[in-house]
């Protein structure tokens, strides 16, 4: 299991970093985190209003440090997407269901690959920038930081892997889109959720990324991390668990039953 | 040249069935607002105070409008190119007689179908969400500045979908100047920028096209520009951009012949 | 009109020197040029189906991308249905029906009817004669049970056919297919290959490039071996053996007692276990006259000949040789 496992990664981060494609979408998103630091750098502040709203003084450093919850999403479901997509295109979805290998051996070394990316790109583009603007007081938030982070991936790779399936099953690509939209624009990344309605804020509590960009956010800037924070969490993260894995039975039942799995493009 | 209406119509009535049958544009009508609620937030939450004033909330609802109108353009018609060379329909309509120019421009005319409705829904959602009522100023001047900006946008897109032909990772390009463009041309209020660097966003030809739309959407100006000048320049820009592209592409379809399809 | 005007005419398609390097390479990596064509030539005359006959890599597809005005070449001259296909490209493809990758070039999200009917139209055909012509090449295509699908749901030889049918739609004079029953299956292979020989019979003028020998052989009244970018054969398939220097094999089955020395011009002899003897003969024409012969000779050593069968060669050995003695 675990040599299949080791074999998997190996493969999977040769491939991806062959292609160049996954570097590239990292250095995409650094040079996103840039331009979102930049721009927020140079408009017009009210730094009493924006604390009111936030309980934080600056709303630069507010944005640089949820940014990377949203990139690291969306990261993970198009790398997720993508490969469960080419499984399916290349009928390979079919071919690994009667290989010894379990496919979710083959998503799981995926994830891993992914995770490490992750963190690569955390501390290699986020940290400095995070650095740059609120000085060295924050070193010593990090450690907790990370830590945190590497628990969050685990119900960002399940909100993955819903994602995909969903992708799968309802046979359309562009749902990627819509699910970008909702993560940006609902989980306070960049602002916080406090200024919706009510229904939209309980709705958008469900989304792991909420809880995880809130909390990492409070260890970074604040360096407060409350434990409280993470019964939620952990909440989240197996509802998660429990809601892809259903998923994936029924994927695998109609896989078996002989669907055939070509996502449409275009 | 006798067969260039009939070879329009031919290529608007394939990209309008393509088009209305496409996933991406039937999420696209609803992820756009949804994007533009995002986006118009991320700006105007550095001074929380703009999302209390009319004017200004209208200016940040078109400009997330903007977004999403040139997004989807870049997508829809800057990729396709390099889509239909995939697909091997490129090859298909060349062989049928068809022009690249002719092709791009028909693209582009057709994709206003859906960049017009998901600009208006972005500004009439964000405005609403922040509670205003998304009234339109001018509305016939609206709808005509619309179309120039429309045109605008039409234009890069051809002139960048010929140098994404070239490149082995378009998408990271466009998804980066899907950004850039609106961000440095009006997207952002100007008022939100500091005084001194308001001149610097007036320099995009862009952002005298977009200026023509948020003076007949929000009814004031944010460049100081009369309204005859801004809409001559923006006129002539447009005019410009269309020639150029134009152009580019027919030096990409005699390149591609040379350099292999 | 002049002898020289008139002989032009003759001749559908006509490739004279082509030669065509690709450049690869660039800003990063160094840059390497290919030989793709090295100054090749032949002529398709009307009404034949020629077959472009090669390994992979050989210069088919750039030959055929040339022909059909996608590519210019480095040098060399091109007419297609009398016109120069280098500087006049769109007065060809009004007369050109194009198939270069078969289950591509289709709008997914178009129905076949409608992809056939946008096809017709920008060639020029009105909106309902488009639509009444492509609803005839499905059916003769044997897709109009499926005409009102989109292309996306279609399988493989589906879009193969399609894609004969959009080659077709503005009746052209020309038909230009490369490798068509590549990735399909027998049946479907088939029937592209007996619509091939239709057409030809119909006096419309095809070139195909195939890798199959024996489908260049059983479509087409002509063929041109290419190898690195040149022809290296051509003629007719019978033509083209007896180029090459290519033997007959007559095979017999006789029964009695024979002492192989006592035949010089026997090639092989073999025994099977009953005492029938398997006698292997080369000829370098066809045996047809030689076998009353052959038969009587044995008859007068007293053998018993059970049977005769006659071994034409096939272009497979041409293609071979022809490869090998190229220096592959
Ligand atoms: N776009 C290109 N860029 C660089 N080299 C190319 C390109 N297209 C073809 N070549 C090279 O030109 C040569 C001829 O290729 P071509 O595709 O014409 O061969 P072919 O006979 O069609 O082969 P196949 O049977 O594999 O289809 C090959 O060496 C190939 O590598
Ligand atoms: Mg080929």
């Amino acid at each position: 299991m675990l040599r299949a496992l080791a074999v998997v990664i190996e493969a999977d981060l040769k491939t991806l970093l062959r292609t160049g494609e996954l570097p590239l979408m990292l250095l995409m998103l650094g040079s996103f985190q840039f331009l979102f630091f930049a721009i927020g750098s140079v408009l017009r502040k009210e730094e009493q209003l924006f604390f009111q709203l936030t309980g934080y003084g600056d709303s630069v450093l507010y944005q640089i440090a949820g940014m990377p919850i949203l990139f690291l999403s969306i990261g993970m479901s198009w790398a997720i997407g993508q490969f469960v997509i080419e499984l399916g295109r290349g009928g390979k979805l079919e071919q690994l269901q009667t290989t010894a290998t379990d496919f979710r051996v083959v998503i799981a070394g995926r994830f891993i690959v992914m995770a490490i990316m992750s963190l690569l790109y955390y501390l290699a583009i986020t940290v400095p920038f995070i650095q740059i603007r609120a000085g060295p007081e924050v070193l010593s938030h990090f450690l907790p930081a990370l830590l945190v982070l590497m628990l969050g991936f685990v119900p960002i790779f399940l909100f993955a892997v819903v994602v995909s399936v969903v992708m799968l099953l309802a046979r359309t690509e562009a749902l990627i889109d819509l699910v970008s939209s909702i993560v940006y624009t609902f989980t306070g990344v960049a602002y916080p959720i406090t200024v919706f309605p009510a229904v939209v804020q309980t709705l958008a509590s469900l989304l792991p990324q909420t809880i995880l960009a809130e909390t990492v956010r409070n260890i970074v800037l604040l360096g407060v991390l409350e434990p409280a924070r993470l019964i939620p969490f952990i909440a989240v993260a197996l509802g998660y668990g429990v809601f892809s894995y259903l998923l994936y039975s029924k994927l695998e039942y109609s896989v078996r039953r002989g669907g055939r799995y070509e996502v449409v493009t275009e | 040249m006798r067969s260039l209406p009939s070879e329009l119509k031919a290529f608007l009535w394939a990209f309008s069935l393509t088009n209305r049958r496409s996933t991406w544009m039937l999420v696209g009508m609803v992820s756009s607002p949804v994007w533009a609620i995002g986006i118009g937030l991320t700006f105007a939450i550095h001074s929380p105070s703009v999302i209390t004033e009319v004017s200004q909330v209208r200016a940040l609802a078109l400009g997330a409008g903007y977004f999403v109108a040139s997004s989807t353009v870049l997508w829809n018609v800057g990729n396709f190119l390099v889509q239909a060379k995939d697909e091997g329909t490129l090859h298909s309509c060349v062989l049928s007689k068809g022009r690249i120019p002719v092709m791009m421009f028909s693209r582009g005319i057709v994709s206003a179908a859906f960049t017009g409705p998901a600009l208006a829904f972005s500004y009439a959602v964000v405005s609403s969400l922040l509670g205003f009522t998304p009234s339109v100023s001018n509305p016939l001047g609206a709808l005509a500045s619309f179309f120039m900006l429309h045109l605008a946008l039409v234009a890069l897109s051809m002139i960048v979908g010929s140098i994404f032909l070239r490149m082995r990772h378009a998408w990271i390009v466009i998804n980066a100047l899907q950004f850039l463009l609106p961000a440095t041309s009006g997207m952002i209020p100007p008022d939100l920028f500091p005084s001194d660097l308001r001149p610097a966003i007036a320099l995009s030809p862009f952002a005298h096209v977009f200026e023509v739309l948020r003076r007949a959407v929000v009814g004031s100006p944010a460049i100081p520009t009369g309204d005859p000048e801004l809409t001559l320049t923006s006129a002539l820009s447009v005019a410009a951009l269309i020639a150029v592209g134009l152009l580019t592409l027919s030096i990409t379809e005699r390149s591609l012949r040379r350099r292999a399809f | 009109m002049s002898q020289g005007a008139f002989t032009r005419m003759e001749v559908a398609i006509s490739a004279r020197g082509l030669v065509k390097n690709y450049r690869e390479g660039g800003l990063l990596r160094r840059r390497t040029e290919v030989r793709a064509l090295d100054g090749l030539s032949f002529e398709v005359g009307y009404g034949k189906v020629f077959a472009l006959l090669g390994p992979n890599g050989a210069g088919k597809t750039t030959t055929v991308r040339i022909i059909s005005t996608l590519l210019l070449p480095d040098e060399g001259e091109v007419t297609v249905a009398g016109f120069n296909a280098l500087r006049s490209p769109r007065k060809v493809r009004e007369r050109i029906g194009v198939v270069l990758d078969p289950d591509k070039g289709h709008f997914l999200r178009l129905t076949a009817l409608e992809n056939l009917t946008f096809y017709g139209t920008l060639q020029g055909l009105s909106r309902s004669e488009a639509r009444s012509r492509a609803s005839a090449l499905l059916g003769e295509m044997g897709l109009n049970g499926s005409e009102n699908r989109m292309v996306e749901g279609f399988s493989k030889g589906m879009r193969a056919r399609l894609a004969i049918c959009r080659a077709l739609i503005h009746d052209p004079e020309v038909l230009i297919f490369d490798e068509p029953t590549s990735g399909l299956d027998p049946i479907s292979a088939r029937e592209v290959r007996a619509k091939l020989r239709e057409l030809g019979r119909e006096g419309k003028s095809v070139l195909v490039t195939t890798h199959n020998l024996w489908e260049a052989e059983s479509v087409s009244d002509e063929v041109a071996v290419v190898n690195r970018g040149k022809v290296v054969a051509a003629g007719p398939p019978q033509e083209v053996k007896r180029a090459f220097g290519l033997k007959w094999y007559v095979e017999l089955e006789v029964e009695g007692r024979l002492r192989p020395e006592e035949l010089p011009w026997m090639a092989e002899v073999a025994v099977s276990e009953r005492g029938i003897l398997t006698l292997k003969i080369a000829v370098d024409a066809d045996p047809a006259e030689l076998i009353p012969a052959i038969v009587s000779e044995l008859r007068s050593r007293s053998l018993t000949v059970h049977s005769v069968t006659v071994r034409e060669p096939t272009l497979e050995e041409a293609f071979v040789r022809a490869v090998s003695g190229a220096g592959r």
